[in-house]
């Protein structure tokens, strides 16, 4: 079998036997995934791209007493993630979005486009920065990363109840702050996406 | 019987609201036992409004999207990885060579506990030399005290003589 077609956790064991090629494997499989996370809670580029890095060094430091009979692998990495990210926030305060978090991929057609594509994710954003930092991470794992919750529940160390009703409040509370400006944020795009489906 | 059903029906959207609340409208998010006990009841009249503002939302938490890693990060980690493993070859090579490494931090605590160690065993030997000591002591002084008595004796008999 080839390493790419490997299941993480055997990757891990061989990785902490130092397997490179297991490493790289692990770190082409799982990078996005952690910077993605770590994006959305601290909304700075180089501050995400340090949490990954600290994550790995982590992994591989710890990956040799890993038992595959424990958490699944992917959980386990979050958990590592997650730690690392509430420990900056809570280090530094809050941070502003950059600039660079509201590039927008390519193959936006027209320049009025981009624009109006720009200032409604800059609201998102900033809406999305002032959420509490539990229910920021719940949103983005459970929104953003697709994780069940089940699996955000296990990174979180809360219950599922709990972790519902930190998607319930985050949720709500960024009802209440964009909605109320859902024409000029959406407004542009109805006609083309149609995305209130009653 | 119909008011049983309403009141389970009733039940069931307000199931569904909840969920509406907590996931959003895509019912891909939903977990998988309420997707199938509840789904249907999304598309109900009584969660119009629910629905669409929960698929307001979700749009727009769909637009804020993510940038990508920056491509020169795997590379970063990789080389992290290479250092990694030599920094715990070194360290395995370094406790093979150095047993006190396997003590880490604790070396000075261990240091100070071999010390006093040390001075208690230094400690119960010269307590011992001592007694030995003491008892030598003794017996030298029984010695030279019945050479004093012997010598004085004889110095009495040598002045008898004399007389």
């Amino acid at each position: 079998m080839r390493a790419s077609e490997e299941s993480d956790e055997t990757l891990a064991m061989r990785a902490g036997g130092g397997d490179r090629l297991a490493a790289g494997v692990l770190i082409m499989r799982h990078t996005d995934k952690i910077f993605a996370v770590s994006f959305r809670m601290l909304q700075n580029r180089a501050a995400a791209e340090d949490v990954v890095q600290e994550t790995f060094l982590r992994l591989w430091r710890h990956v040799g007493r890993w038992r595959p009979e424990g958490a699944k692998f992917e959980t386990w990495l979050y958990k590592i993630a997650v730690n690392i990210c509430v420990d900056k926030l809570r280090r530094r305060g809050r941070e502003v979005p950059e600039d660079q978090a509201l590039d927008l991929p390519d193959g936006s057609p027209r320049a009025d486009e981009v624009l109006m594509d720009k200032d409604r994710n800059m609201q998102v954003w900033a809406a999305i920065a002032l959420l509490p930092e539990r229910q920021r991470l719940a949103i983005a794992l459970c929104h953003y990363q697709e994780l069940s919750n089940i699996e955000a529940a296990e990174i979180m160390d809360v219950s599922i109840e709990a972790i519902e009703s930190l998607l319930a409040r985050g949720r709500r509370f960024l009802r209440t702050k964009l909605l109320p400006q859902r024409e000029h944020l959406i407004g542009g795009r109805r006609d083309e996406h149609s995305i209130i489906a009653n | 019987m119909s008011t049983q059903s309403s009141q389970t029906e009733r039940a069931a959207i307000d199931a569904a609201r909840r969920y509406l609340e907590v996931y959003g409208a895509d019912l891909e998010k939903w977990p998988q036992a309420a997707r199938t006990a509840y789904g249907d009841q999304i598309a109900h009249s009584a969660l119009s409004q629910e629905r669409s503002e929960a698929n307001v939302l979700d749009e727009l938490l769909r637009s804020a999207s993510a940038p990508s890693a920056d491509s020169a990060l795997n590379t970063r980690l990789i080389n992290n990885f290479d250092i990694s493993q030599k920094r715990f070859l070194a360290k395995e090579w370094a406790e093979i060579f150095d047993p006190l490494s396997v003590f880490g931090r604790f070396v000075p605590a261990s240091a100070a506990a071999m010390l006093v160690l040390l001075g208690g065993v230094l400690g119960l030997l010269t307590s011992s030399l001592t007694a030995t000591s003491s008892q030598e002591f003794d017996t030298a002084s029984y010695v030279e005290e019945a050479f004093t008595i012997a010598f004085v004796e004889d110095e009495e008999a040598l002045l008898w003589v004399e007389d």
